[in-house]
């Protein structure tokens, strides 16, 4: 479509007028019919659907999560959800987490809330994901939603198997600009949710699984920095002083004490 | 006064410039040959988050001042196995899905390389005794121990 929309008016008059008009008319249709979605992210809100959820141009799915993983393997079972609901395989999800620039403010990650409460935005929002994918899939293939399955990110249908479309090509790379309803909370009790009805358990298939973690062989193998790993210039060390008794504040601060100390500085 | 001296790092020559011949041996790994395993954690020789083999014996780095490794062979867990060729415990904390956040790792797989080194075969017992000293503040201790297992089984 861009490609179209970007033949300019000097080249229309240079062209042949009419002629050129009726040729890419139907191409137009055509583009239109392959590109749904949008072409410009919404903004970073709990109710936008792409603020959780993102299709790749090659089918694979990005998860936005707004909480971390210490080594819990939260990011293994957030994966799993999305997967679960938007019908692809785990191997195929990645999840973008520890980014407060491209992921919703989810709350601290403590107290084992990054999959029970966690994972609860992420599983609606997958299965709206796959609602719309449906409905997409449904115009293009022109098969109601009802005889349509999906599978390992590939849509077909029911009675003629051969009729497919992948979500790649639905919307890879482009955004569903589509609503979810917001409790209006952040952090832990934030929910949201679209119209499509998470699975039930009795119908999981990855849920439930134990897929290995991503972290275990670099930690193993001494290959993954830690927050105590990164420099930057100038970086200066800071030092902890803590009280002898509890509740204690400070008076007053000896700067003397430490002055022999080489390149000590006092902020 | 800066000094020039020579550390031998898993398997490799390493010069450095030090200041102080007590600097503790961390240091030298972390601050001035940049490698960022082993970890500080307490700095008192308490929890092993610092620990490399010196001549194959597992030493807390943070207490051992630098002097006293100049001629020693040091490994450091990086060099002890690679995803190509892992050391059996590095395959077992695989199989076994051992750490969660992994800071102390280098306690406990390097003490256990140490012990297995010495004991190929070693009781429940001698290794709950030889791994002792250690901390993990993630509670991944029983997994530990049949990590340990496992890699004595495969050696």
């Amino acid at each position: 479509m861009t490609d179209t929309l970007s033949i300019s008016r000097r080249d229309l008059l240079k062209a042949a007028g009419a002629l050129v008009v009726t040729i890419a008319t139907p191409a137009v249709i055509g583009e239109a019919l392959a590109q749904s979605g949008s072409e410009t992210k919404p903004p970073l809100q709990p109710t936008q659907l792409d603020s959780w959820i993102a299709v790749q141009a090659d089918g694979s799915v990005t998860a936005f999560f707004g909480k971390m993983d210490m080594g819990q393997g939260v990011d293994v079972a957030i994966g799993q959800i999305v997967a679960e609901e938007l019908d692809v395989s785990p191997a195929r999800v990645k999840v973008v987490m520890g980014d407060t620039a491209v992921t919703v403010n989810q709350g601290g990650a403590s107290g084992s809330t990054g999959v029970e409460r966690g994972g609860i935005p992420l599983r609606n929002a997958a299965a709206e994901a796959r609602r719309i994918l449906l409905e997409m899939a449904a115009e293009r293939l022109k098969i109601p939603v009802v005889r349509l399955a999906a599978a390992d990110g590939v849509v077909s249908g029911l009675d003629d198997p051969e009729k497919r479309v992948g979500y790649g090509e639905l919307i890879g790379g482009r955004y569903f600009d589509a609503r979810l309803d917001w409790n209006g909370k952040l952090g832990n009790q934030l929910v949201a949710s679209g119209q499509a009805k998470p699975k039930r358990p009795d119908q999981y298939k990855v849920v439930g699984q134990s897929i290995p973690r991503r972290d275990v062989a670099q930690k193993v193998f001494a290959r993954l920095d830690y927050v105590t790993d990164v420099k930057v210039a100038d970086m200066l060390h800071g030092r902890m002083i803590r009280p002898p008794v509890a509740g204690a504040v400070p008076v007053e601060v000896d700067e003397h004490s430490v002055s022999e100390i080489p390149g000590v500085r006092v902020v | 006064m800066s000094e020039h001296i020579v550390l031998h790092v898993n398997g490799t020559p390493r010069a450095i410039d030090i200041d102080d011949a007590e600097m503790p041996l961390l240091y030298a790994l972390r601050g001035e040959l940049g490698l960022n395993n082993p970890h500080f954690g307490c700095g008192l020789a308490q929890c092993g988050a610092c620990t490399v083999h010196v001549n194959g014996i597992a030493t807390r780095s943070c207490v051992t001042p630098v002097s006293t490794v100049v001629d020693a062979e040091i490994t450091t867990l990086a060099g002890l196995g690679t995803p190509e060729h892992p050391h059996p415990l590095q395959q077992a904390y695989i199989d076994e899905q051992v750490p969660q956040c992994g800071y102390c790792i280098n306690g406990w797989i390097m003490t256990a390389a140490a012990l297995l080194k010495e004991k190929p075969h070693p009781t429940d017992a001698e290794i709950r005794e030889g791994l002792s000293g250690l901390k993990c503040r993630c509670g991944t201790h029983m997994a530990i121990l049949r990590a340990v297992k496992r890699a004595a089984r495969a050696a």
